[in-house]
């Protein structure tokens, strides 16, 4: 019996998906440096503050920053999931269809 | 009135604001740029892919167009924060400088060594005094305006973060884990010359620093990022760590902190109170907190301490927790977990003293019961994990330790996966309860042969998930399976899960023995 060939559009369009969600992988980490950097920012503010409520201001909308960029980071992980569970999907369909072509009757 | 002042007026520090400014800057620039690149890559793609269509697609082309919106008006605000900084720096180095040169008129004054001043009457030179002063009093007061204002604006930048993130609530719920990547400030003079992302460069360069340059990094703005810069020993985490610890409990104010402060605060006093608790039973091992990061990942918290000292311990291990393992809950309950493996390793030990270090790694994001029949938390985490040890042995130098990372749970998965990521460095791996290993066989594994090791009681439901590949308790799996039943009185199907460190388990002395590089002596059963 044949092997089963993979079918070419589908293999295709799956590495393409994978490559994707590598590419969104990666910018997840960086996002999480840019949050990282927003923990070194708030150092000098901090410092160049007097009064308490400005020294309170400072941490605070460094803390909120950095919170909203780790979850950006987060929302760019799970793209990058959804990438890479499209991908496996396009393979597993791949799969099947290229078992039903080399199936009995077909070979 | 001019005692007081010049210490009031050394506390305006403008080059601050203007340094805040520049990073502020540097952060857009990322931001701008991830951006750019999402839509390069992933935009790119999708545009490539016309006719592919469906809830898939739709899923994934709405969530491209959201963040590239989200990042548009993050990069945006942060703009606007950078001027406001900048704005703000000029302003105060102005007024510093008028409030400098008032003061020192009325020093002058004061002193009576202005000459054409000597030549007033008394009631003159009275009001030249009062003159001095009043336009030094007028200075100050507007120095303390400017100060408001920047507090003002800055509440109005956090409020800002706020409500882009509050517009996002229902997508964080699907949303997967974060990352930590050391990277470091470039204004530094010291770290001008920064370590890379790589564990090596840093432990090189940490080499490298003079004892001073070392000193003055854990005791500057950086120290806090020290404590969790893979590749660097240790001690010097620990230190950062805790010095970042007291800090952050100095300055918190109850009134002031909002729900993230507040949780972060909780982890904090958490964490201080399970330094003691180890420090207590760990009968003389050293007890280090190698990660501390309480608002990590919306307050769940990363935090790593270690029982014993991984600088010099002969023997590392690290204990990967699973589902929902949050500092706030599960401290305490990893730190005994760790506590309970670093007794059973010394007592396995052939060499008594410090020669083992467990370390109770809550390092990744752990899964939600929404998340957890996924492979992403467990993906990152093993970059993370794989990170860490990488980190490890780089500081170690030559001297590597016998290592072994054992997985509980989903910890298992991320355990060894993590193996994959850092192939040749782990020399044990122990997965317990596990619900896969996300390979086929053992042998897919790189840890040398024989030494990947399976723990799994018969009442153990999650091991029959086979969530992520075969069980590894299979006989076809091919790793070495050890006894792992539950003796504890009351156990039964539904909690043995959660009962292999138990000192009444049979697992505890095995786990122990193969952490002490004796795993010859742990006896096999037969796979399912």
């Amino acid at each position: 019996m044949a092997q089963p060939q993979p079918t070419t559009a589908f293999t295709v369009q799956g590495s393409s998906l994978d490559r994707a969600a590598a590419a969104a992988r990666s910018l997840a980490v960086r996002l999480d440096a840019a949050a990282d950097e927003l923990a070194v920012a708030a150092g000098p503010l901090l410092a160049a503050a007097v009064a308490s409520a400005t020294t309170d201001a400072a941490a605070d909308a460094a803390m909120r920053w950095r919170a909203l960029l780790d979850d950006e980071a987060r929302q760019v992980r799970a793209l990058a999931g959804s990438l890479a569970a499209a991908a496996a999907d396009y393979r597993a369909t791949d799969a099947t269809a290229a078992s039903r072509l080399a199936g009995p009757g077909q070979a | 009135m001019s005692g007081g002042v010049p210490a009031l007026l050394d506390r305006w520090q403008p080059e601050r604001l203007a340094t805040a400014a520049t990073r502020t800057r540097m952060i857009h620039a990322h931001v701008e740029s991830v951006r750019a690149d999402l839509a390069a890559t992933v935009g790119a793609t999708l545009l490539s892919l016309a006719a592919w269509s469906g809830m898939a697609a739709t899923r994934c082309r709405t969530a491209l167009d959201e963040r590239s919106a989200v990042l548009r008006a993050v990069a945006v605000r942060l703009t606007e924060l950078a001027v406001l900084l900048d704005q703000a720096a000029i302003q105060l180095t102005e007024r510093v400088a008028r409030a400098r040169s008032a003061q020192a008129r009325v020093a002058d004054a004061e002193s009576g060594l202005q000459g054409a001043t000597r030549l007033l009457t008394p009631l003159a030179w009275a009001w030249v005094q009062q003159q001095h002063e009043t336009d030094l009093r007028t200075q100050l007061t507007e120095l303390q305006v400017t100060d408001r204002r920047l507090g003002g604006e800055l509440e109005a930048s956090a409020r800002a973060a706020r409500a882009l993130r509050r517009e996002h609530d229902a997508e964080l719920m699907r949303a997967d884990s974060g990352a930590v990547a050391g990277r470091w400030s470039q204004g530094d003079p010291i770290a001008a010359s920064p370590p890379g992302v790589d564990a090596q460069d840093t432990a090189d360069w940490w080499a490298a620093l003079t004892p001073g340059e070392r000193a003055r990094l854990g005791s500057g703005p950086l120290a806090a990022r020290l404590g969790r810069i893979d590749g660097l020993p240790a001690q010097v985490r620990d230190r950062a760590n805790r010095l970042a610890l007291a800090a952050r409990l100095r300055s918190y104010d109850a009134v002031r902190a909002g729900p993230l402060e507040r949780t972060a605060h909780a982890v904090d006093l958490l964490v201080d109170t399970e330094l003691h608790r180890l420090a207590a039973l760990a009968g003389g091992l050293p007890v280090l907190l190698l990660l501390d990061d309480p608002s990590r990942w919306s307050g769940k918290g990363r935090v790593a301490i270690a029982v014993g000292d991984p600088d010099v311990a002969a023997n590392v291990a690290y204990l990967v927790p699973g589902l929902d393992d949050r500092a706030i809950t599960s401290l305490r309950i990893d730190n005994d977990h760790a506590m309970a493996v670093a007794r059973s390793a010394a007592a396995a030990s052939a060499t008594a003293g410090s020669g083992t270090a467990v370390v109770a790694w809550l390092g990744y994001d752990t899964p939600t019961l929404r998340t957890v029949t996924s492979s992403a938390p467990a993906d990152h985490g093993a970059e993370l994990l794989a990170e860490a040890v990488s980190g490890l042995l780089a500081s170690r130098g030559s001297g590597n330790p016998h290592l072994t990372v054992v997985g509980h749970s989903y910890g298992s998965t991320t355990a060894a996966l993590a193996t994959v990521r850092a192939p040749g460095s782990v020399d044990d791996l122990v997965l317990v309860g596990s619900p896969g290993a996300a390979v086929e066989q053992a042998v897919n594994l790189p840890v040398p042969a024989g030494h990947v090791w399976v723990g799994s009681s018969d009442d153990d439901l999650v091991t029959r998930l086979a969530w992520f590949g075969p069980d590894p308790a299979g006989a076809q799996f091919g790793a070495q399976r050890f006894p792992a039943e539950v003796t504890a009185p009351g156990s039964g199907v539904f909690d043995a899960h959660g009962h292999y460190f138990d000192d009444a388990g049979q697992s505890l002395s095995e786990i122990g023995r193969i952490v002490a590089g004796a795993g010859t002596g742990v006896p096999s059963i037969p796979g399912r």
